[in-house]
């Protein structure tokens, strides 16, 4: 798997967040995007996932040597968490990861899940409505989504927010065992301990 | 392109996903009966026991339904803009697998009110001898039409500010041929009349191409 960045900008009216992004990052390889608060690391994170398009610009994402042109080709291949996304509170926790997963196309089966869970220490929160969770839970909640999914690129907005130091050392050592299977990950991030993953830097004005 | 299997366990998930969550709150079916409950009460009583003409009856029939329809279906997009599980759904589901099972949802929720609508309309309306069974199969023709047209406008109008009243003006104009065409086709099974092949055939073919037009649109709407 590969993404680069091609001479990549994007503005909303006259601001420009940022301009001329050129990178490429391969399988087994970290990017970090760090900037201050509203320089655009979550925009550029859903541009890389197609959910925004760029004011100008390429973002070319290949599987092998297949250049993936549209959103559903790529969609497979890409899994994205950030503080934006949100599970249904009448669902448990189990219900909504299993549930996403098979939205995706997958078949996990009880099993899939169960290690999905106990990988961010959930397990035991499985059967509990979401409206019982705690922020930090929530957060462990995504890890454990993408996980199960397991793409080959994952994009990572503010991974450790709200995670105590367990949970942020748990979240740590998912991103070092996933870079070592090969896994391509992009993360926003201002936190020392990320950076440390980096293959490459983008730092947004 | 994704195996057909993946589409269809993807069309389940969604579909699951949005019942487990109805079943667990009942908003859009306890909105549905409500409005159901009060129109049908409402018109019986200001008609005084007198029952209207065929076509006067099958027009208030799809009034009913259409608003009830407007009131509860704006709901599918909506509930998961309010929630933030929209982006969710665009991050992990596979678009076509998110309209066909809005739009499934939306049929069967549709579906359950027929089931109840049609009984107690004629029970509240004092109709003789009804033929319930095409009565019934002309509003699941309509439905399947209504289900397609408004889960493609609930889309539209999710994250849009008024989006209720903006909902039933994009689905209005849209709805209108097949409306008219399930209204006369009603009437005429209200006269003890059989149904004309051309409006059925009519109503059928809206429904397929309000679903096969749904399904082209809603990957521009969905990825923009």
């Amino acid at each position: 798997m590969s993404i680069t960045l091609n001479d990549v900008s994007k503005r909303f009216g006259t601001k420009t967040l940022f301009s001329s992004l050129d990178c490429t990052v391969s399988s087994g390889e970290c990017l970090v995007v760090t900037g201050r608060n509203g320089s655009g690391k979550s925009t550029l994170l859903k541009i890389i996932a197609r959910l925004l398009k760029p004011s100008s610009g390429r973002v070319e994402i290949r599987a092998d040597k297949t250049l993936l042109r549209h959103f559903e080709q790529s969609l497979p291949y890409i899994g994205l968490i950030s503080p934006e996304l949100a599970f249904y509170d009448q669902l448990t926790g189990g219900e909504n990861i299993g549930l996403l997963a098979r939205a995706r196309g997958l078949e996990p089966v009880r099993e899939d899940i169960s290690r999905a869970l106990r990988a961010v220490n959930l397990e035991n929160f499985s059967n509990k409505y979401l409206a019982t969770y705690s922020t930090g839970m929530i957060q462990r909640l995504r890890f454990a989504l993408l996980s199960l999914i397991d793409p080959p690129i994952w994009l990572i907005d503010e991974g450790l927010s709200n995670l105590d130091s367990d949970g942020q050392a748990m979240v740590l050592a998912l991103i070092e065992a996933r870079l070592k299977q090969g896994h391509l990950i992009a993360m926003a991030t201002n936190g020392q301990s990320e950076v440390a993953y980096a293959s490459q830097i983008i730092a947004l004005p | 392109m994704l195996p057909k299997s993946s589409l269809y366990r993807s069309i389940t998930a969604i579909l699951k996903k949005d019942f487990l969550n109805e079943l667990r709150s009942y908003y859009a079916l306890s909105t549905l009966i409500m409005f159901i409950l009060t129109a049908l009460s409402s018109l019986s009583m200001s008609l005084g026991g007198i029952t209207p003409a065929p076509h006067l009856l099958a027009a208030l029939l799809w009034v009913i339904l259409f608003f009830s329809a407007m009131a509860g279906l704006s709901r599918v997009f909506a509930q998961e803009a309010d929630a933030g599980t929209l982006f969710t759904l665009k991050v992990y589901a596979l678009p076509q697998a998110v309209y066909f099972g809005k739009l499934i949802f939306s049929f069967l929720l549709l579906a359950g009110i027929n089931i109840i609508l049609l009984p107690l309309f004629i029970l509240f309306f004092n109709i003789d001898s009804p033929r319930f069974l095409p009565l019934l199969g002309i509003l699941l023709l309509g439905s399947a039409g209504l289900a397609a047209v408004s889960t493609l406008t609930a889309a539209m109008s999710a994250q849009a500010r008024g989006r209720s009243s903006l909902f039933t003006v994009l689905t209005f104009p849209l709805i209108l041929p097949q409306f008219l065409s399930a209204i006369r086709l009603t009437g005429t099974i209200l006269s003890a009349k059989p149904p004309t092949t051309g409006e059925t055939l009519f109503l059928a073919g809206y429904a397929v191409a309000a679903i096969t037009a749904g399904s082209l649109l809603f990957d521009f709407l969905w990825s923009d």
